[in-house]
Order: C-alpha cells, then structure tokens, then sequence
C-alpha cells in the first residue's frame, strides 16, 4: 500500500503555495456575477437623484419608455411594496433590508429614484437619461460639524476611572483634534448583480462577501421565505466591506426582474458606487491623553464626532482601540453622530479601527515628543497583557515583541528623535512608529466535505458558502483539508459562494480565515471519524485515509461539521496585533511626499499561507497609504454632491507612492483563539499605518498633520510645530 | 451613453469635408477624453468623425530647423520619438508625467491641445457649468475652487487647462496647422491657440468650428540642455497637476540667452510665464535670480476662495524647476 503523505514535515497549512484558483483568474475562466450567462437576460441601469433633500414632484418616463428595447421605467410611483424600516437602524451585527423607490423623500444627492429595463445595457443607459425627474429641493445639511450629534444606541458611552483625576495628575497633556474625510472602498469589481425570479424563488449571482447573510436581507426586503432566495458568488472582486450586505441594488434588480418576468442584470457604475455602495464616515476625534513624566498613561479620553445619514444609521466606531490597546486607569471613550444629507456610511476595512488608530497613535506620538521619550519605548512601557477593557486576560499579545523586533529590521536606532534634522539633498527624512490591533472575532462555520477513493487516492471537495473576496480563502481551505484528510492538496476542490451549501458567516471583520478553516477542520475530524469507525478501527489509528476507507469498503464518503467559539474564548480578549515603522521623504519645495519604506510585523496567530497573508497586509499596507495620503472623498458643499466622482480624481495610491514593503509574522500558538490558532490579518493590515505615516512625517518636517490626506497643499500651509527650529 | 453617427474618414480632406455644415462638429482622436464626456453625458455628439486612423503620424524636420509632430501620433510616440528626445527633452519628460502608460498609447497630439478642463462642476451635469451650458453660471467661482485658476480667470469661468503637453509646447513654442472646412490650412502661433475665459467659457480655443488640427510644428529646438519638468500633484502618477512648470534655459557664458518658461493648473490656458522668460535673459542662472523670476512669474495672480496656495506653490515650482534645469549639466 502506497503510503500519502502522513507526517509534519509535510504540513499543508503554512505553506506559502500559490493560490489554487490563481490560473482561473488570469484566464479570464473565474466567472463574476455580471459575467454569468443567463439566458434572456435584459439590463438595468440606475437613475439618481439630482439634489440631496427634497420631494419628488413629478416624473416623466414617457421619453424612456419609448425608446426602441426599454421594458419598464420603475419609480416609486409603481416599484413593488417592500418590508419598511420597522424603526430599523442599521447596526453592522444585524441582517437589514433595504427597500428602496418606496417614497418620494429624497435624503442625499444620487439616491436611486428610477431604474430602466431594457433589452441592452445601451439601450438600458440611453433611456435612463430620457428620465425627467423634478423636485420640490429644499436645503441639504451636508457638513456635521456645526451640529449638535447624539449618542447611538449601539455605541454607548464607555468610562472606566475617572478622567478627570487622571488629566488633572498627568504632568504632561495632549489635547489635539483630528480629521479624516469621506473615503469610498472602491473595490475593483463593480457592485453587480443577475436577479432571476424561477417561480416563487429568486436567483442571484451577486457579488456578495456574506451570501447567508444576503439571503436573509433580500428575503426580509421582498417578505419571502430565505429559502426562496439562491445566492451565487463564487469569485468576488474584493469588497472591503461595501458588499458585505445586500444592499438597495440588489433590491432593484430583483423587483425589476419581477416585473418585466426576465432575469435582469445590474452593475453599479463606477460612479454611482460613489452615491450607492456606501462610504467610511468623516470623524473629528478629539484626543486627550495625560501622562506622568517617566511615561505612564494617567487618562485617555476619546471622543468622536462624526455623521450618518437622515434615514439609516451606521456608526464607525473609532473609539475602540482606545479602550483596550494601551494600559491606562482612566478613560472615555464616546461617539456622536449627526444625520446630514449624505450617502449613508457602511463599513469599510476596519471600521473604527482604520481611523482611530491614526488619532490614537499620532495622539501617542505626541506625547512621546512632549515627553522627549522614544515612541517605541512609550508604547512598550504602557503596555497590558489585559485589556482593560473588560479584565479578560488577552489569548496572546505580543504587541511588546512586534515593536521591538520591528525596530530592529528597520534600523529604528538611526532615528533623530529631533524632528527636521535629516535631509537627502531636497527631501526631509522622517522615520514614524505606530501600533495596531484588530479584534480576532471567530463565528459558527460550517463545512460540508465529501471524498472518493479510487484505488489507493482519495480526492476531497469542501463545500461552504463562505466568500473568497480575493483573500485566498479557497487556497486557506484547501490547505486546510489537505492537512486533516492527509491527502495531498492538489486533491481538494474547494467550492465556495453558494448559499445551498452550509452556512459561513463569510468574509468580513476579520472573522473569515479563522471560522471558516475551524469549521472546515471540524468537518475533516468529524469525517475521519466516522470513517473509522465504519472500518472499526481505533480512535488514534493513524493510516491513511485511502487504506482506511478501504478496510470500510468505502469508495466515497460525506459529511458536514462546523465550529464554534468555545468558552475559554469568551473568557479571554482575542486580538491580532501589530507594528508598523515607516520612512517617509518629504521634498522641501514642493512638498510632495514618497513613502520610502514601510514594515510592518504582525502578530496573528498562525499564518495559514505567507503568500497569500503577505498579500493581504501589503493591500491593507496601500489602502493605509492611501488614507494617510491620497484617498479622499469631497462634498460640494451647497450642492451635496461628491465632486470627486471617478478614480481619476478619488486617488488611491500608485505604484510610485510607494517604494519597499517588508511584512514579518511573528510565530505565534494561540489555541485559546481557536483550535486552528488562526486570528485575521485582513484589517490588521491597514491599523495605524496612517498613524505611522504622519508620525514619520511630523518626524522628516516637525508638522503635525492632523487633518487626512496629508496633500501637497495641506504641508505647504501648516505650520511647523512651536519650539522646533525651522531648518 | 446617447447615440451617435460614426464616420471614418480616409483623410483628412475627406473629415473635414463630412463635417461641413455641422453646426457642432467632434473629431474623435484617441478618445481618452471626448468618450469619457459622452459617457458623463458632457458631450452630446451627433456624429463623430474618426481620425486617430489617419495617416498623419510622422515626426519631421521642419526649414526652421524645429520639428513638426503629426496631430494622430499618440503621445507615447511622440515623446520617445528619437528626434524629439535629442532635442525636445523637455517635451519628452512632460508628456511621460501625464495621466497614465494606457492614456498615452491611445492619445493623439491634436487631440491633448484639445482637452478639455477637469473642473467637477463642468463633469456634473446637475451643476451650472458656463463652460458646459452658456449662461448656467459658474459653480466654481464661489464653489469647490481649490484646484481652479489664480491667473487670467472671468467671473464666467475659473477653470483650468489640464494638458500636460500644453505647458511644455509654451515653453518650447509652437505653431498649430490646422486644415479648415474648405481645404485651405492655416497656421495658429500656440500662444493663440488657447483662450482665456472671457465671457465665452465654452470656447476653450481658436478653432473655428469644422477646422481640424492636423499638425503641430515646434520651433527650433533651444533648451535640449537645460530642462524640466516639474509637476505638483497629490499622487506620484495619475493625478493632474495642482502646479506644474516647465521650465528650458539656453546658456552661454554663465549667462541665460533664452528662456521658456510656462505653467500649468493654474489657468484657462498654458500660463506662458513671459515677463519672468525676459527677466532671466542676459542673467546669472543663479537662486536669486530664479527666485526673482519667480516673484515676477507670481506677481498677477489672483487666487479665489480655496486656492491662494497655488501662490506660494506656483513660487516654488518656477525657483525649483529653474534650479533642476540648471542642475542638469552642472
């Protein structure tokens, strides 16, 4: 009997392979939602609203109507009745609808307020343009910060100690204010989606980052049992978060489908996701920090100010960090929101957690710099092993290690703590430091595995309706059952994105690796299992799965198993971690600015594949960049539109912005995580690298750059700090 | 997009004449701007004559001794033309800073003089435009204008020129040849070629309607030495520019004997920055005096409500691409 491969030096998981559906994506074979061919499918194409508060008054379709192939103009005044907002605030935990041409109200400017079928997407876009829509405008709120906000229900204050002792003992303080703008996620793959009604049961290809989750929302939305609802998404073109709901498109593709009884296909266009898909929020957060002179925390008091919009509610919780990353008796931590008239804020990579590490870690900086103490040091010495948020013992944090290894690798020594002291011919040189921290949230996943032997080879196919958003989830799960089953890899075929398998909670908040390999190891063990005892052999025989199967007359087998957090995760505080150094070069005239280097370690438990992890931080590395830099989303302020309407004008970083990338993982055996040891490294990846980034170049310029993007224009009329020698 | 007729032409005779008569007549070049504005619905072409085609893409020498560049070469071939990177550098590394590898391939000489401005509220067809609908207003002026004219704006208008390769040909110095609806050709000096804003925002040019650019001659060549082109944006590629100067210098004897000198983002045209060009002839090319030239270059600026950086910006740029000029051969 051929022996497979059985013992650990031929470990699967944490193999840097290639990604399994690699070639099927170069090819141009990996099928996305618009892709599908369905036959007798017909096109819609959006309308939207021209001004940002007002009331329809009057629309006439009749120009559209009677172009050559338009099947239907629906408004409002004849799109089908859905689910209402039963009170309904979006809280991002919670499966939501999203009913949509159900008023005339208009609450932000490109809302939808018509949608065209047709024949084609030519015809289907022309007649969308035919639509004359008028309005009774009234005057749109567009900028919150004039505003009175409110506290959400969802993100009540937080207080432990007493802030103002610990302000009131701190020798030094740093009460500062920061900015980030608007950002848009912006993923590659257009937002799409093919609706076909069979009957009483909707079929969706959709690109969609949690397909259970969207049934439920599209069910909810059209009051029809989940069951009716089939989702199909088996590649996506990444989402960072803007497909993680079914969102008010899908709603209008399927309603569209249902009255001209055709499967119709929608695709938000480029500019459209600027109005339609979602947003990350503007925040003004104010920092207070207090600090004893030899650098211990004495308070830390976050507050965020930032909007949502007048008909939904989403809160990015920008204050989280600041309760638990840092050892300090005395904190608040408190988040208000204004309803204007913008496009409704949704989650976008880390939300939160992206935006309030660059306050929290700049505000960290500044009190290093007050402090004249290395901010390296700082952080290490108000360091915790519990969060003191909870008093939940952390399952691993080797935040300590990060920053000190990482300050090794990158020659963190050779840093003049003096701001502006080093220069390269006309570039200022500035090294900056910052921590990171992601929640490692792990949820029910379920696998369903099925194997056939023939001969003395055993293939295997996992099937689970958990995403693969460009992550490598399908290499994850290959390598993870190629491990369990100890058969080799090229063995597994992973099937993903379809809601008829079991239910993941699929990709999003950084739960996505950890759950769905748990589930799918779950399954393995469960599978093995039952093997074995069909062939009654003992629990630890370890022959292969081949000859086990043979000695129970097997030739194939299924089964489906799932994980869940255990207790001893409940009781402790599960976070990845990281450090990220970086070398910013800021040109002394034109104030244009090169990231010269950055490296970030990171510690998140077990690295399923380096190739595919490191791909993923170096994404969130740039998207870090981009929100230090380049990316930002600008609100006409009387009209209430963005006039950043294209990704000519909405810059995400290039190539050119950035120069060399190291990413380290520390070693890290966390099985209180979970049994795989596995905590996300999807948002980790992007967690104070703004912070990094303008601390570098308060490092290479000696200017506090406390309103994001840090642009050309911005460095040119802030001023260097007080007390620093303009050199 | 709405629909339209498509003509390809076989020459450029054969274009002009199929546009005679039409009252709003569209070349279509390499397209990396006019589709984007029919898919805006900026543009509402009825036809559209194609001449990207046209076997007008050679670089030649002209009598003068400059070199005349076809208005269908795209741009990736024209700025690594041999010719043009002996003795237009300048042009060279203007063009390579703008938009991006896959815009250049496809787009044409004539139709980068043509581009048209970047402002958000001619894009947005819900917002009053002067430019876009004569007599709509400008959103601009009282607006969103941190990207908008400091020089030669009018209360209808505070957009910018976005081209790249505009800036470099003031500097160079140019000639236009255009073919006019009756066959004849005539010849526009580039300074010309553009317009200020006036009250007539939406003419971006001289062109007379139906005239279609089919060459453009460089005067003979003087800054293959000392050269550059500086470009301010918020991203290292891909993005226009907030400021941008180019900047050529003929030395002699430690003495500047020519100078061109032009900006971009910053007008309705190619901001020829004259009075600083003759200020540095018969000067030491030294900081004081780029620094002079550039107060001079700066002197008539008028910001508007968001933009009063470009000042200093637009000071800066002139100093320090004057300074890399000079550093080319030092």
């Amino acid at each position: 009997m051929t022996k497979q491969m059985t013992n650990a030096a031929d470990a699967v998981v944490g193999r840097p392979i290639d990604r399994v559906e690699g070639k099927l994506k170069v090819t141009g074979r990996a099928k996305y939602a618009s892709e599908f061919p369905v036959e007798g499918v017909v096109y819609a194409c959006g309308v939207n609203s021209t001004v940002a508060k007002g009331e329809i008054t009057r629309i006439d379709a009749s120009a559209a109507e009677d172009q050559p192939g338009v099947l239907k103009v629906i408004t409002h005044q004849n799109a089908m009745k859905l689910a209402t907002p039963d009170k309904e605030r979006i809280a991002l935990e919670t499966t939501t609808i999203a009913p949509v041409l159900q008023s005339k109200q208009i609450n932000w400017y490109g809302e939808w307020v018509a949608v065209v079928v047709a024949e084609t997407f030519e015809q289907a876009s022309y007649a969308a343009r035919l639509v004359d829509v008028e309005y009774a405008k009234a005057s749109p709120k567009v900028d919150f910060k004039q505003e009175a906000g409110y506290v959400p229900d969802m993100q009540p204050t937080y207080q432990r100690g007493d802030v103002q002792a610990g302000m009131a003992a701190a020798d030094e303080r740093v009460e500062v204010t920061y900015r980030t703008p608007v950002e848009h996620h912006h993923p590659m793959e257009l937002h799409a989606v093919i609706a076909e009604w069979m009957g009483e049961e909707l079929e969706l290809h959709l690109c969609s980052q949690m397909v259970n989750d969207n049934a439920q929302g599209v069910a909810d939305t059209f009051k029809i049992p989940k069951k009716n609802v089939r989702i199909i998404a088996p590649f996506i073109g990444g989402g960072f978060g803007s497909k993680l709901q079914a969102q008010e498109h899908v709603m209008l593709a399927a309603m569209a489908a249902k009255l001209v009884d055709r499967p119709v296909q929608f695709t938000v266009s480029r500019q459209q996701m600027f109005t339609n898909t979602g947003l990350r929020q503007e925040n003004l957060q104010r920092m207070r920090l207090g600090a004893t002179r030899d650098g211990k925390l004495t308070a830390l008091v976050h507050d965020t100010t930032s909007h949502t919009a007048t008909n939904k509610e989403y809160q990015e919780p920008c204050g989280a960090a600041s309760k638990m990353l840092y050892k300090v008796a005395n904190n608040r931590v408190n988040h208000q929101l204004v309803p204007i008239n913008l496009p409704y804020p949704w989650a976008m990579r880390a939300p939160g957690e992206a935006t309030g590490s660059y306050a929290l870690e700049c505000a960290m900086d500044e009190m290093a710099w007050k402090l004249k103490m290395d901010p390296v040091e700082f952080r290490i010495l108000n360091d915790t092993q519990v969060d003191p948020s909870n008093d939940k013992p952390f399952s691993s944090r080797l935040l300590t290690q990060c920053l000190r290894i990482g300050a090794k690798k990158f020659g963190w020594s050779d840093r003049p703590m003096e701001p502006r002291s080093r220069r390269e011919g006309n570039w200022l040189v500035g090294y900056g430091v910052s921590a990171g921290s992601r929640q490692a949230p792990l949820q029910q996943s379920a696998a369903r595995i099925k194997v056939n032997r023939d001969g003395n080879t055993v293939t295997a196919t996992v099937q689970t309706d958990a995403t693969d958003i460009g992550t490598g989830t399908y290499t994850i799960l290959a390598q993870t059952a190629a491990e369990y089953l100890k058969i080799p890899v090229e063995n597994v075929t992973v099937q993903l994105g379809d809601s008829r398998y079991p239910i993941s909670p699929g990709s999003g908040g950084s739960w996505g690796a950890a759950s769905f390999t748990n589930g799918v190891r779950a399954a393995c063990l469960k599978l093995l299992e039952e093997v074995k005892t069909a062939a009654k052999a003992p629990a630890d025989d370890d022959r292969s799965l081949a000859d086990l199967m043979d000695d129970a007359d097997l030739s194939e087998h299924s089964t489906t198993g799932s994980a869940a957090p255990t207790e001893e995760f409940k009781n402790h505080s599960v976070y990845s971690f990281g450090a990220n150094f970086s070398e910013v070069w800021v040109d002394v005239d034109t104030q244009m600015c090169r990231v010269q280097r950055i490296l970030t370690v990171g510690a998140a438990g077990t690295i399923l594949n380096p190739k595919t992890a490191y791909s993923q931080v170096l994404g969130g590395l740039v998207m870090g960049l981009g929100m230090a830099f380049t990316e930002q989303s600008k609100v006409e302020k009387q009209y209430g539109n963005f006039i950043t309407r294209s990704l000519n004008d909405y810059h995400v970083p290039v190539n050119l912005d950035l120069a060399d990338v190291q990413v380290v993982f520390l070693p890290e055996d966390d099985k209180i995580a979970n049994p795989m040891g596995v905590k996300g490294i999807g948002e980790l990846g992007i967690c104070g690298v703004a912070g990094s980034l303008a601390n570098a170049v308060f490092n290479a310029t000696g200017k506090r750059m406390r309103d994001l993007p840090i642009t050309p224009e911005k460095l040119l009329t802030t001023k260097v700090e007080e007390g620093l020698a303009m050199r | 997009m709405r629909p339209f007729n498509y003509i390809a032409s076989t020459s450029p005779a054969d274009a002009v004449a199929a546009n005679a008569g039409n009252p709003a007549p569209h070349y279509l070049g390499g397209g990396t701007n006019l589709i984007d504005l029919m898919k805006e619905d900026v543009e509402r072409p009825e036809t559209l004559i194609e001449v990207a085609s046209l076997d007008r893409k050679e670089v030649e020498r002209t009598a003068s001794g400059g070199l005349r560049l076809g208005a269908m070469l795209s741009n990736t071939e024209t700025a690594n033309h041999p010719d043009v990177r002996r003795d237009y550098p300048l042009l060279t590394m203007t063009m390579l800073a703008a938009a991006t590898e896959q815009i250049r391939n496809m787009a044409t000489n004539g139709g980068n003089l043509l581009q048209r401005t970047r402002c958000p509220y001619f894009y947005e067809t819900s917002m009053p435009c002067n430019k876009r609908e004569p007599g709509s207003g400008c959103g601009a002026i009282n607006g969103m204008n941190a990207l908008h004219a400091i020089f030669g704006w009018s209360e209808s208008c505070v957009a910018t020129n976005p081209s790249d390769m505009n800036i470099a040909l003031a500097a160079i110095g140019a000639t236009v040849e255009v073919l006019q609806p009756n066959g004849n050709s005539r010849r526009i000096p580039f300074a010309d070629f553009h317009r200020l804003p006036g009250d007539e925002p939406q003419r971006d040019n001289n062109l007379a309607p139906g005239e279609l650019i089919v060459g453009i001659e460089l005067d003979p060549p003087k800054f293959s030495d000392n050269y550059y082109y500086l470009k301010i944006r918020e991203r290292s590629s891909y993005a226009f520019a907030l400021v941008s100067v180019a900047a050529g210098m003929q030395l002699e004897g430690g003495r500047i004997t020519a100078a061109g000198l032009a900006m971009g983002g910053v007008s309705h045209k190619p901001w020829k920055l004259t009075a600083a060009e003759e200020y540095l002839v018969g000067k030491a090319p030294e900081t004081a005096t780029f620094e002079a030239a550039a107060e001079i270059a700066m002197r008539d600026a008028r910001p508007l409500e968001e933009n009063e950086y470009k000042i200093e910006m637009g000071r800066r740029a002139v100093v320090r691409a004057l300074q890399q000029a000079l550093d080319r051969t030092a």
